[in-house]
């Protein structure tokens, strides 16, 4: 046996082990893809960024929606007009087709969210204005198309926009497109502003939409006022104390948020009024715009050979049948503007009570008694900033929060 | 010649010869092995910086100070269409890089097209395209990014 030969075979194995050693140090060099993969990262986070923004932006080539499409329909039949028909057809579009050329989808989704008061609880969802549900579908589904374009179908997307008006209260508006996101989905956020005008009037006085305004309102209101006296006084009978600190304090959130406030000679109308009478206020100017400026009224007339009384006929006989389908009695020998603003007021009392009267009137008690608990127990280092602090931050009335997820298929 | 008569002395030379052969080809393969990485990555460098520089490009030019925009990722027509690629140019600030920028769909928007040399990198991005008031289309604008030689 020659033992130079194994010294060789030695020295092969040593050197094929040095290079796979080499190799498998150096493999990391050749397959690393984390170049590669925070592209991909950055990629898709960039989508989902520019993708909301566009949409936002972009504005649908046609977009129509009919306000009250069922009721209206139930109510022309009742009077004998075919909704399908010519005629029936004619004044379902006039009166309440709503055509959007010239708004952007950020627009009409915060328009669709304002006018839908929903109230979520416990795993079901009540939608409590029914004027407005063919407007979240036909968004909804244009949104669907919208995204689909914007992506090339090379991503899934979940599209989901809320409005609370008072924050930490299921109450307001949503619209959600797409599936249920996974959750290595890129998602993107931004804030969008709800279609309120800063100034609304409520039963003849001016609403003023800013913090400051409502903040005075609420430092002149009375039972601020007791509240005050309350606190600086002294606290002889202290369960006595507590108990009235307590009432009051649940007596101005409640009113605050819900009932509204009273003051000297006037009242302020509480969060959830304001939040109902800016919805129904726009969709009451747009009929009245109508009713006077639509050149289908005016065509009517010409083929009908009649004066206006014609149209006021019809819209009286569909707003009767309107206020029938509600289950009340329709006001007599009134204008037709008393007649959409009683049936306006009346939808606004309507959800009002009825979220009152729902498990969210509830909620919304213990919610508002914890606040005071919180606020009472604290009550001798207490300032009366925190109550004004706490009201004011439970408001966001005016804006929207808006994600989009997207993820690979 | 005594030596070359040496048995001694071939068998030794032979029996080193497989091992060098080893040694030889092991070197040869490290070194190999060695090049390629450079190569690989000298090429992934050269691609993410010009990656870089075009999204660089992508982003500038779609921001809200773009001389494009009226705000980010909105581009507005008539303010395409009256861009001067000089301009465009100076505003990316690039010295060594050149591009060329076009925009889908095209629908009266002109394109900034130029011939690239050699190696090149393009990226898009999603864009609104305002036509008008009140018409605001979803688009994409596809950057091309190239070194000047």
């Amino acid at each position: 046996m020659n033992k130079r030969g194994i010294s060789a075979m030695y020295d092969a194995i040593l050197f094929v082990t040095l290079v796979s050693i080499s190799g498998a140090i150096l493999l990391p060099a050749f397959v690393n893809n984390s170049i590669t993969e925070s592209e991909k990262e950055r990629e898709g986070s960039e989508t989902a960024d520019e993708s909301l923004i566009v949409l936002l932006s972009v504005t649908p080539s046609q977009f129509h929606y009919q306000l009250a499409k069922e009721t209206i329909n139930n109510a022309l039949n009742k009077i004998g007009i075919d909704s399908n028909g010519y005629i029936g057809k004619g004044i379902f579009n006039w009166l309440l087709g709503i055509k959007e050329y010239h708004k952007n989808y950020g627009e009409l989704i915060a328009e669709d969210m304002a006018s839908q008061f929903w109230l979520s609880w416990e795993n079901s969802n009540h939608r409590l204005n029914f004027l407005t549900e063919d407007f979240d579908k036909n968004l909804r589904e244009n949104i669907s198309k919208e995204l689909n374009k914007i992506l090339e179908g090379k991503y899934k997307f979940n599209l989901t926009a809320k409005w609370n008006p008072i924050i930490g209260l299921p109450f307001g508006g949503q619209i959600c497109v797409g599936d249920a996101p996974p959750q290595t989905a890129y998602v993107s956020k931004t804030f969008i502003t709800m279609p309120f005008s800063p100034v609304i009037t409520i039963d003849g006085r001016e609403i003023h939409l800013n913090k400051n305004w409502i903040k005075k309102e609420i430092e002149e209101s009375e039972i601020m006022k007791n509240i005050s006296k309350l606190i600086s006084s002294s606290q002889k009978e202290l369960d006595r104390w507590e108990e009235e600190l307590k009432e009051n304090l649940t007596d101005l959130m409640m009113g605050f948020l819900f009932t509204g406030i009273r003051m000297d000679g006037y009242s302020f109308p509480g969060i959830l009024n304001i939040s109902l009478h800016l919805v129904f206020e726009k969709i009451l100017n747009y009929i009245l715009n109508k009713v006077e400026t639509s050149s289908f009224a005016k065509s009517l007339n010409n083929i009908l050979g009649k004066n206006q009384d014609i149209i006021d006929f019809l819209l009286n006989q569909t707003l009767d049948g309107i206020y029938r389908a509600l289950g009340k009695t329709p006001p007599q020998h009134t204008t037709l503007y008393k007649k959409l603003e009683g049936l306006i007021g009346f939808l606004i009392e309507n959800i009002s009570s009825s979220l009152q009267n729902s498990v969210f009137g509830k909620a919304l008690e213990e919610y508002i008694e914890d606040f005071a608990d919180f606020i009472v127990k604290q009550a001798k280092g207490i300032k009366l900033s925190i109550i004004d602090d706490w009201l004011l931050n439970r408001i966001s009335i005016s804006r929207a929060e808006i994600s989009l997820a997207i993820w690979g298929e | 010649m005594k030596f070359i008569k040496d048995k001694k002395g071939v068998a030794e030379e032979f029996t080193s010869l497989p091992a060098l052969v080893v040694v030889i080809i092991g070197f040869a393969l490290f070194f190999a092995m060695l090049t390629n990485l450079y190569f690989t990555y000298n090429e992934k460098i050269k691609d993410a910086e010009l990656a870089e520089v075009a999204h660089y490009v992508s982003i500038k030019l779609t921001n809200g100070e773009s001389p494009l925009t009226d705000a980010p990722l909105i581009i507005n027509k008539e303010k395409w269409n009256d861009a001067n690629p000089n301009i465009l140019k100076e505003y990316c600030n690039l010295s060594s890089y050149d591009y060329s920028v076009y925009i889908t769909p095209s629908d009266g928007l002109k394109s900034f097209n130029k011939n690239p040399i050699g190696d090149r990198f393009s990226v898009s991005r999603k864009v609104a395209i305002k036509m008008e008031d009140g018409d605001v289309k979803e688009g994409k604008i596809v950057v091309t990014v190239w070194r000047i030689r």
